[in-house]
C-alpha cells in the first residue's frame, strides 16, 4: 500500500467524528453559546434597555452590587432555595409512591397511568392561570370545597405565609408526573424473578419493595433529582402566572427577579449578572449531585 | 468570549444602519409634500399593537371598516395587559420596523419610547386635523415633553411634540352599587372619610356578605393606581413638580397610605384583597361581594354587562371623593396611538390613527363597541349618555384628573418599588410609615 | 401479585388510584368546563356544575382570531424542532458513543453545562440576535432555539442507549463492509428506536408548551398557541372563556399524543436512559 492513502485514511479516521458533531455544534453555538457569552460580556457593563447604544464598562460592579447592595437578591435566593428543595423533595416522594402504586397490576391501573402522566404535558402558563382561579380566596373552588367540610381556607395567594406553598403545590402537581414516568420506567427494569424469589422467601409486599425494589431505583432517583432540581431552579412561568412574585415578594424566585431587573429596571448589566449567578449556581448543584453519585456507585458494585 | 465585543459592535452597526436607512427613507417631512394619493396606500399591510381583551374588541369593527374604505390591511398584534409594555419596549429599543402603530399607555410609555415615535404635528397640519376636539388631558398624554413627563423648567402645557393621538380613555371613577346604597339610605360619598364610614356601614350591615369596597391589592401596578387616588386627594405626591425628587417623606403620604391600608385591615375590603388582581376584583364585584370600586372608567361596562355580571344594571358612578375640603384627584390613564419612526408604512399608519381618533369613529366605537371615547363632544351625545349614564362623571374626572408620571425609571418605581411597599404594608409586613420611608429611599436611589 | 392481595388492600389500592387520577385531571376538567361557561357562571359560588354549554368562546376564537395560523405555527415549529433535535442529537451521540477522539470529554462537559443555563438568561441576547439577523418573528428562529435547547438532553439520553448497543454488533457490521454512517443507519438507529421515542416525546412537550421564547421572539406572524392563550389577560380582566377555550385547543393534541405514545414512552425509557 502506498504511503499517501494510508495517511489520508488516518486523517480521515482522526477527523471522522467531526461531521457527526458539526450540526449540533453549530446550533448550540448560535443559540446557546453565543447568547451566554454575550450575557457574560453584558454583565460587566452598564447598559440600559432603552438606550442600547451606550455601553459603559464597569468591571464587576454589577456582581458586587447584586451580592452586597441589592436588598432583593438574598431574599430571592432564599425563596428560590425553598421552592426548589421542597418541590423536588415532594416530587420525588410522591413520584415514587405513585409509581409503585401504578405498578401494582390491578384493573384500571393502565387508565390511571395515562391520567397521572397528563399534567407534565400541559402548557404551564395556561394551567397556572387555571390554578390561580381555583386558589382565589373568596370565590375560588378550593376554599369553597374546604368550607363545605367546615374548614376556613387560607388566602392562598394573598398571605405571605401561604403563597409560596400554593406556588409549590402547582409546581409539584404539574411535575410529579415526570418523576412518576422515570420511576415507572425503572420499575420495568426490575427483574421479575427477583421479586418472585422474595415472595417465595415469604417477604411481604412492603418488605420486598423496600429491600429489593427500591435499591434498583437508585439510578433513576439520581436522574429525577438532577433534572427536577435544575428545572425547578429555573422555573418561571408557573410563578409568573400565579403571583408575579407577590405578596410582598414572598414568591420572588430568581428568574422573576431577573426578568424584573431587565424589563422594569431596564438594567441589562445587572440582569445578566443575575443570570450568570444563576448559571453558576446550577453548575454547582449539578457538580454536587454528580459527586454524590460517583461516590455511591462503586460501593454498590454496579457499573 | 473574545469575539463578543466585536459581535456586539457589528450588531450595533447593523442596528444603526437600519436606523439610518429608515431615516433616509423617511427623510421627507410630510408637511412639505402633498398628501399621498390614497390609492397608493391601498394594499399595504400595517401592524398595530393592542391589548387583546377589552381594547381589541372595542377597535376591531371600526378597523374592519377602515380596511374596507382605504384598502389598507391592518394586522392586530394582541398582547396581555401585563405583557404589552415590555414587548413594546423591546421593539422600540431595538428600533424595529416590525410594528407600524404603537398603542401607548400614557406618559410612562412616552418617557422611554419618545425617541422611536414619529412627530405627528406635520401630518396633523397637512390633513387639517383639529386637535381641540380631544379632552385636553388626554391629548397632553400623547405629547413629549408634557405636563406629566420630565421637562425643562417653565414648560407650557400643550407645547410638547405630539407623538400620539388619544384613542381610549380611562380616568378612575367610583363605581358603586345603587341597590346597596339605597338599602342603607346612603348617597355617593363626597369625602374619603365618608367613604370609609359607608364601607363600614355596608360591611357590618350585611355581616360581611357584601364588603364596602373592592381593592386590587396584589403586588402589581393596579394597587399603585388605586393608591394614587388617595395619595393625591390627600395632597401628597410621589415626585416634586420636575419629577426629579421623591417626596414621599411628606407626612400626608403616610396618612394616605394608612387610610388605604386600613380599608383592608379594618375589614371593609374582601379578605382576598392582597392577592386580588384586576380580574379577581372584577369577579368579586360581578358576583356581588363588594359595593364600591374606585377604578378605571371602561370597567363600568363590564360590571353592568348582564352576560358577565350578576349585579348588572346596579352600578352607577361618582367622582373619586376628596379629602379635607378639596375635591378628589383621580388618576387618569388612557391609550394613545403613535407611528413608529422606523416604520416603512408611515402614511398608512397615520391614516389608521386619523381614522380611529376621529370624532365620528370615536362616537361609533363608543356607542357600538363600548370604547371609552377621547373626544369631548361624544360625551354630550344623547345616545351615548343614555347608553352609559356614567359618561358625565367620566368626562368630569378626565378633565380634572392627573396622569401617571413619565420618567425613565417609572416602571421600576411603580411596579417594583411602590407595588412591593404597598403590598407589604397591606399584608402587615411593614407599617405604612415604614413602607413610605423605604419607598422614599429606594425611589431616591433610582432618580440618581 | 394481585392474587395475593386481600380485598381490603385491593379496595385501598383502587381508592388511591382514583384519588391520584382525580387530582391529576381535575384542573383540566375545570378548564374545559370554564371554556363552556358564561362569565357569570365562571366565578359563581357555590360552583355551577350543570349548565347549558355555551360554545361562544370557541366560535369567537375561530371567528375573531387567526387561531388556525397559530396552530399551524405551533405544529410546524414543534415537529421540525423535534426532528432536528433527534437527527443532530443522534449524530453527536453516535460519535460520542463509538469514536475515540481528543476533546470528547470536553465536548460532553460543555454540552451538559449548556443544559444548566436558565432559559431566562438567554432572552435579551437572543432577541437582539434575532433582530439583527432578520429572523425575528419567523418560525425559523424558534426552531433554532428549541433545537438548541433540546439537543443537550437528546445527546445525553441517546448516548445512554447507544452505549448499550453491543460492540460486537457494530464491529461485525463494519467487517461486513458498512461504513461508519452505514453502521449508524442500519444498526444503531433501529436498535435504539425506543430511545428515539422517549427523546421525541420530551422534546415535543417542551416545544409545544414553551411560552417564554415564543413570547419574546415572535410578534404576530410566527406566534404560537401558548402565547395566544396567555394574551387574554386584558385591561378589563381575564377573558376566561376564550382563554380556557384556547387552552383546550392547545391541550387536545397533547392529550391525544400522550395517549398514543404513553406505552412506548415507559418502554423507551426502560430500555436505556433511566439506567443512567
Amino acid at each position: 500500500m502506498g504511503h499517501g492513502p494510508t495517511q489520508s485514511r488516518r486523517r480521515q479516521e482522526r477527523w471522522g467524528f467531526a461531521p457527526y458533531l458539526l450540526p449540533a455544534i453549530l446550533v448550540l453555538a448560535v443559540a446557546l453559546l453565543y447568547p451566554l457569552t454575550y450575557s457574560l460580556y453584558t454583565s460587566f457593563h452598564e447598559v440600559s434597555l432603552y438606550d442600547l447604544s451606550r455601553w459603559d464598562f464597569v468591571g464587576i460592579d454589577n456582581y458586587t452590587n447584586l451580592l452586597f447592595g441589592n436588598p432583593a437578591f438574598w431574599p430571592s435566593l432564599r425563596v428560590t432555595g425553598i421552592f426548589t428543595v421542597v418541590s423536588v423533595f415532594l416530587e420525588v416522594v410522591l413520584g415514587l409512591a405513585i409509581a409503585l402504586l401504578l405498578n401494582i397490576a390491578i384493573r384500571g391501573s393502565k387508565l390511571a397511568r395515562t391520567v397521572v402522566l397528563l399534567p407534565m404535558m400541559l402548557t404551564p402558563i395556561v394551567i397556572s392561570l387555571i390554578w390561580k382561579m381555583l386558589f382565589n380566596g373568596d370565590v375560588g373552588l378550593l376554599n369553597y370545597g374546604l368550607s363545605t367540610v367546615g374548614i376556613d381556607g387560607p388566602q392562598w395567594l394573598g398571605d405571605t405565609s401561604w403563597a409560596l406553598t400554593a406556588v409549590i403545590v402547582v409546581e409539584v402537581w404539574q411535575n410529579t408526573s415526570y418523576a412518576v414516568l422515570i420511576f415507572l420506567a425503572a420499575l420495568q427494569g426490575v427483574p421479575d424473578d427477583v421479586i418472585e424469589a422474595a415472595h417465595v422467601d415469604g417477604a411481604g409486599w412492603w418488605r420486598s419493595t423496600w429491600h429489593i425494589v427500591i435499591p434498583f431505583l437508585r439510578p433513576a432517583l439520581v436522574i429525577v433529582l438532577i433534572i427536577r432540581t435544575l428545572f425547578a431552579f429555573r422555573a418561571f412561568e408557573t410563578v409568573f402566572a400565579l403571583t408575579s412574585g407577590g405578596p410582598a415578594d414572598s414568591t420572588l424566585i430568581l428568574s422573576l427577579f431577573l426578568q424584573r431587573t431587565a424589563f422594569r429596571s431596564f438594567d441589562l448589566g445587572e440582569a445578566s449578572a443575575i443570570g450568570w449567578v444563576m448559571f453558576l449556581l446550577a453548575l454547582a448543584i449539578s457538580v454536587v449531585y454528580l459527586l454524590a453519585l460517583r461516590e455511591r456507585t462503586p460501593k454498590r458494585g454496579r457499573r | 468570549m473574545s469575539d463578543s465585543p466585536s459581535a456586539r459592535r457589528r450588531a450595533i452597526t447593523a442596528l444603526s444602519a437600519i436606523g439610518i436607512v429608515a431615516l433616509a427613507v423617511s427623510g421627507c417631512a410630510p408637511s412639505s409634500e402633498p398628501a399621498p394619493d390614497p390609492s397608493d396606500l391601498a394594499g399595504q399591510t400595517i401592524r398595530m399593537t393592542v391589548v387583546q381583551a377589552g381594547f381589541r374588541p372595542a377597535m376591531e369593527p371600526a378597523i374592519a371598516r377602515f380596511t374596507e374604505e382605504t384598502g389598507i390591511k391592518v394586522e392586530l398584534v394582541g398582547y396581555g395587559g401585563d405583557q404589552i409594555q415590555e414587548k413594546t419596549q423591546l421593539e422600540v429599543s431595538s428600533r424595529s420596523s416590525n410594528i407600524d402603530v404603537y398603542a401607548l399607555d400614557g406618559p410612562p410609555y412616552m418617557a422611554t419610547m419618545h425617541d422611536a415615535l414619529e412627530p405627528l404635528q406635520p401630518y396633523v397640519d397637512r390633513d387639517g386635523v383639529d386637535l381641540d376636539v380631544y379632552i385636553p388631558s388626554m391629548l397632553e398624554m400623547g405629547r413629549y415633553p408634557s405636563d406629566f413627563t420630565q421637562k425643562e423648567a417653565g414648560y407650557k402645557s400643550g407645547t410638547g411634540e405630539v407623538l400620539g393621538l388619544p384613542v381610549r380613555i380611562g380616568p378612575h371613577i367610583l363605581h358603586y352599587r345603587k341597590d346597596i346604597f339605597e338599602q342603607f339610605g346612603l348617597e355617593a360619598p363626597k369625602t374619603l372619610d365618608e367613604l370609609r364610614e359607608q364601607a363600614k356601614t355596608i360591611t357590618e350591615g350585611t355581616n360581611g356578605e357584601v364588603y364596602g369596597v373592592a381593592l386590587e391589592g396584589a403586588q402589581s401596578l393596579y394597587i399603585v393606581l388605586q393608591w394614587y387616588d388617595i395619595l393625591w386627594s390627600f395632597g401628597a405626591d410621589v415626585f416634586d413638580e420636575t419629577l426629579t425628587k421623591a417626596t414621599l417623606d411628606d407626612p400626608r403620604a403616610v396618612e394616605a397610605t394608612e387610610y388605604f391600608v386600613n380599608l383592608y385591615q379594618d375589614g371593609y375590603a374582601p379578605p382576598s384583597t392582597p392577592s386580588a388582581d384586576l380580574d379577581a376584583a372584577v369577579a368579586l364585584l360581578q358576583q356581588g361581594s363588594a359595593a364600591m370600586y374606585p377604578e378605571y372608567f371602561p370597567r363600568h361596562a363590564v360590571l353592568n354587562d348582564p352576560e358577565a355580571s350578576k349585579t348588572a344594571g346596579q352600578w352607577i358612578a361618582a367622582p373619586i371623593p376628596g379629602n379635607d375640603g378639596n375635591p378628589g384627584v383621580a388618576v387618569v390613564t388612557g391609550w394613545s396611538l403613535g407611528v413608529n419612526k422606523y416604520s416603512e408604512h408611515k402614511d398608512a399608519a397615520w391614516e389608521l390613527i386619523k381614522f380611529l381618533t376621529s370624532p365620528e369613529v370615536q362616537l361609533s366605537m363608543a356607542v357600538e363597541n363600548g370604547n371609552a371615547p377621547t373626544v369631548a363632544s361624544v360625551y354630550e351625545d344623547a345616545k351615548y349618555q343614555e347608553l352609559v349614564p356614567a359618561a358625565a362623571v367620566a368626562l368630569e374626572a378626565a378633565q380634572s384628573s392627573k396622569a401617571r408620571s413619565g420618567l425613565p425609571g417609572i416602571l421600576e418605581i411603580e411596579q417594583t418599588i411602590l407595588a412591593f411597599e404597598l403590598n407589604a404594608a397591606l399584608v402587615g409586613d411593614k407599617t405604612p410609615a415604614q413602607a413610605m420611608k423605604d419607598a422614599q429611599q429606594r425611589i431616591t436611589d433610582v432618580l440618581k | 401479585m394481585i392474587n395475593r392481595m386481600s380485598t381490603p388492600v385491593k379496595v385501598g389500592v383502587i381508592a388511591l388510584l382514583v384519588l391520584v387520577s382525580v387530582v391529576s385531571i381535575f384542573p383540566v376538567v375545570w378548564a374545559v368546563l370554564t371554556s363552556l361557561k358564561t362569565r357569570v357562571d365562571t366565578f359563581a359560588t357555590p360552583p355551577v356544575w350543570f349548565f347549558a354549554p355555551n360554545f361562544d368562546s370557541y366560535f369567537s376564537l375561530f371567528r375573531d382570531y387567526d387561531v388556525m395560523s397559530y396552530v399551524a405555527n405551533s405544529v410546524t415549529i414543534t415537529l421540525v424542532s423535534t426532528a432536528l433535535t433527534l437527527a443532530f442529537g443522534a449524530l453527536s451521540a453516535y460519535a460520542l458513543s463509538t469514536m475515540r477522539f481528543r476533546g470528547r470529554g470536553v465536548f460532553l462537559m460543555i454540552v451538559i453545562m449548556l443544559r444548566m443555563i436558565p432559559p431566562v438568561v438567554l432572552i435579551t441576547p437572543l432577541y437582539q440576535l434575532a433582530l439583527t439577523t432578520g429572523l425575528f418573528d419567523t418560525q425559523l428562529v424558534l426552531i433554532i432555539v428549541y433545537t438548541a435547547l433540546n439537543i443537550p438532553f437528546a445527546i445525553w439520553l441517546l448516548k445512554g442507549f447507544f452505549d448499550d448497543v453491543p460492540r460486537e454488533l457494530l464491529e461485525s457490521a463494519q467487517v461486513d463492509g458498512c461504513g461508519r454512517f452505514g453502521v449508524f443507519r442500519r444498526i444503531v438507529v433501529p436498535v435504539s428506536l425506543p430511545g428515539f421515542f422517549a427523546t421525541a416525546v420530551f422534546t415535543f412537550v417542551l416545544c409545544w408548551n414553551d411560552f417564554l421564547f415564543a413570547f419574546m421572539l415572535t410578534s404576530s406572524k410566527a406566534r404560537t398557541l401558548p402565547v395566544f392563550g396567555a394574551s387574554f389577560i386584558g385591561d378589563q380582566g381575564i377573558q376566561w372563556g376564550q382563554m380556557t377555550a384556547a387552552g383546550t385547543v392547545i391541550l387536545i393534541p397533547v392529550i391525544v399524543f400522550s395517549l398514543i405514545v404513553q406505552r412506548w414512552l415507559v418502554k423507551g425509557l426502560t430500555a436505556g436512559g433511566v439506567k443512567g
